[in-house]
């Protein structure tokens, strides 16, 4: 059990020593950071289509750099209609009118966008080192139980950097592009965020990471990661329209609890209660993870 | 004498239907020997030598490594060495890194692997080359980086396969030094089509083919050192065979005529020194001149003869 351990923690060091020697871990990084500039610069966008049309009902002059009218905006019908669109729980606009405006557009694009990339991630995890034999290296000192979780360790410590490293963007985008945004209170609600996207990502993470142990053809794996992520998207809509519906109770009790998505709504809770939630997902990606191993574990090599 | 590997009816085949790679294959190799594994292409030697470090599954039989039993990489954490053929080294890390990480999941220390590291690229003569990543090496300098891995702190038992492949004739020298200074230590299996260069190292030998065991034994009894020998003689006109025969009744002569070689089969060693006394006064009574006597045939020809 010592031994297990300490290979698995070794294991994922190395991913990680190897994702840098590699720059696989600088091209995370910038993907990471692209999306959340891209999604800050959109949300400062539609702030600004906002302050516009405010500007002109007011008869006032428009700003030039968006942010100044924030205060009018929450005040707003449409400006209110678009967070509750945004928000799982109508409980849950007051609150987030509240928050610095950039960091809903940084949460919100991040639940959705964050699947599809962490599943792709997964996908690479296992499948080129059946292809090119390299791991047999690892599987003569160690089993093929650590190196999965080895790798899935460190891969998830990536994504969590990478995920801290994205709150940069909104910030800069927010203090330099904008004008009248509270920097600290910016800072706070994104650092809150971070664990909250961290976790999210693993149950997708694993998924990838599963697909990547029962297949070596990369992109094949690749495929089936997208196309489960985007699956579980549409089963859960799927149920949730059924359920506001009312049809199929009973598959919908059975099923929900075994898609990620059925947790993320809690994930916007600002309360503590989201750590229950949290801790379902982590047990979840485990499982999730697992599901590929069986094969892997009997494996031909 | 204890045996660092025992293999029982092994049987493997990739698929349901497929042919079998591996069929009824049994053998055993002495602990402390360096065994070579001979077989032509398609023999099945890299598919044994997956199914002993686990890397395969077998689909019947048995192996008993070190006396652990089957492949268990936490009973055989540091016992066990293996270069296999085919594996790629992920390139983007250097030498020492890759080794050392090998080092430290065989159970070491981090100084210990370090230490370890140090030692097995000294022994594959890579030592300048340490910092360099994987990649830059030729190929014949990263089957050298596998070979390392596979000797990597003090293995019982050593599986190379093709150790030899790619390497020049300097390097393959200083690597038959290395796996010369392993006799005695542990055990080591190396598979190569270099017969002589087998020749040279082997104690112990298996011949394999279609999966299956041709003929496993001491270097010696392979290459019948113990009872044949061949005579090169001079051109003469006698039929030389039924000459010795008549002296020598229990031994058994064939005369290769466009070779000139005589080939003797005592029926023991111990027979050997006292007919080579008659077989040199008849040979010498019929004026026919000895040009070379070899004992025993080469491990090429022996093998020839086998497969």
């Amino acid at each position: 059990m010592m031994y297990s351990v300490r290979d698995t923690i070794y294991i994922a060091y190395f991913h990680i020593l190897r994702s840098i020697r590699t720059r696989t871990m600088l091209f995370l990084f910038i993907v990471y950071l692209l999306i959340s500039g891209g999604t800050a610069w959109f949300g400062r966008a539609i702030i600004h289509e906002f302050e516009k049309q405010t500007a002109d009902t007011l008869m006032v002059p428009q700003t030039e750099t968006p942010g100044a009218m924030m205060e009018i905006l929450r005040t707003q019908d449409n400006f209110h209609r678009m967070i509750s669109s945004m928000v799982p729980d109508i409980e849950l606009v007051e609150w987030a009118l509240t928050l610095p405006v950039l960091t809903i557009f940084h949460y919100w694009i991040s639940l959705f966008v964050l699947p599809f990339i962490v599943a792709i991630i997964g996908a690479e995890m296992i499948a080129p080192s059946i292809k090119d034999r390299s791991l047999r290296y690892e599987l003569l000192r160690t089993g093929r139980l650590e190196l999965v979780m080895g790798r899935f360790l460190g891969q998830s410590l990536l994504i969590g950097a990478g995920t801290l490293l994205a709150c940069i963007a909104p910030l800069i985008v927010g203090n330099f592009f904008m004008v009248q945004q509270p920097l600290f209170e910016t800072v706070w609600v994104l650092l809150s965020f971070v664990p909250k996207l961290f976790i999210w990502s693993l149950p997708f993470l694993a998924f990838g990471i599963a697909l990547s142990m029962i297949t070596q053809v990369t992109n094949l794996a690749r495929i089936l990661a997208l196309a489960s992520v985007s699956g579980s998207w549409i089963l859960y809509a799927f149920l949730l329209y059924h359920e506001e519906q009312g049809d199929y109770p009973l598959l919908i009790s059975v099923v929900s609890p075994f898609i990620p998505q059925y947790y993320g709504t809690a994930l916007w809770s600002p309360s503590w209660d989201w750590i229950l939630s949290g801790c379902i997902l982590i047990t979840m990606s485990i499982v999730y993870c697992m599901t590929g191993y069986p094969l892997f574990a009997r494996r031909n090599l | 004498m204890r045996n660092a590997l025992q293999v029982e009816g092994l049987n493997k085949r990739y698929t349901r239907a497929g042919p079998w790679v591996i069929q009824n294959f049994s053998c055993h190799v002495p602990y402390g020997s360096i065994c070579g594994i001979i077989g032509p292409n398609g023999a099945g030697k890299t598919t044994l030598y997956s199914l002993i470090s686990g890397f395969l599954r077998p689909n019947s039989g048995s192996i008993n490594i070190l006396g652990e039993g089957s492949f268990d990489p936490w009973k055989l954490r540091g016992k066990m060495g293996v270069l296999p053929q085919d594996a790629e080294i992920d390139g983007r890390h250097t030498c020492f890194d890759f080794l050392q990480y090998m080092a430290v999941l065989q159970g070491m220390s981090s100084q210990q692997a370090k230490r370890a590291t140090n030692q097995a690229l000294g022994a594959v003569n890579l030592l300048e080359r340490a910092q360099d990543k994987v990649f830059n090496l030729s190929h014949g300098m990263r089957r050298r980086v596998a070979t390392a891995s596979a000797l990597l702190g003090k293995p019982q038992l050593v599986l190379l396969d093709e150790p030899m492949a790619g390497l020049d004739p300097v390097q393959a020298s200083s690597l038959r030094d290395v796996l010369l200074q392993f006799r005695g230590k542990g055990t080591l299996l190396v598979s190569s089509h270099n017969l002589s260069e087998l020749e040279r190292i082997c104690d112990w030998l298996i011949i394999i083919e279609n999966g299956q065991l041709v003929q496993q034994g001491t270097v010696k009894d392979i290459m019948k050192g113990e009872t044949q020998v061949q005579w090169t003689i001079s051109d003469h006109s006698v039929d030389i065979c039924a000459l010795i025969s008549a002296k020598l009744p229990n031994h058994i002569f064939s005369y290769d005529k466009k070779q000139r070689i005589l080939k003797q089969e005592a029926p023991s060693h111990n027979t050997l020194d006292s007919s080579s006394l008659v077989i040199g006064k008849i040979l010498s009574d019929n004026n026919i001149a000895i040009q070379a006597c070899h004992r025993g045939m080469t491990l090429e020809s022996s093998v020839l003869e086998k497969l």
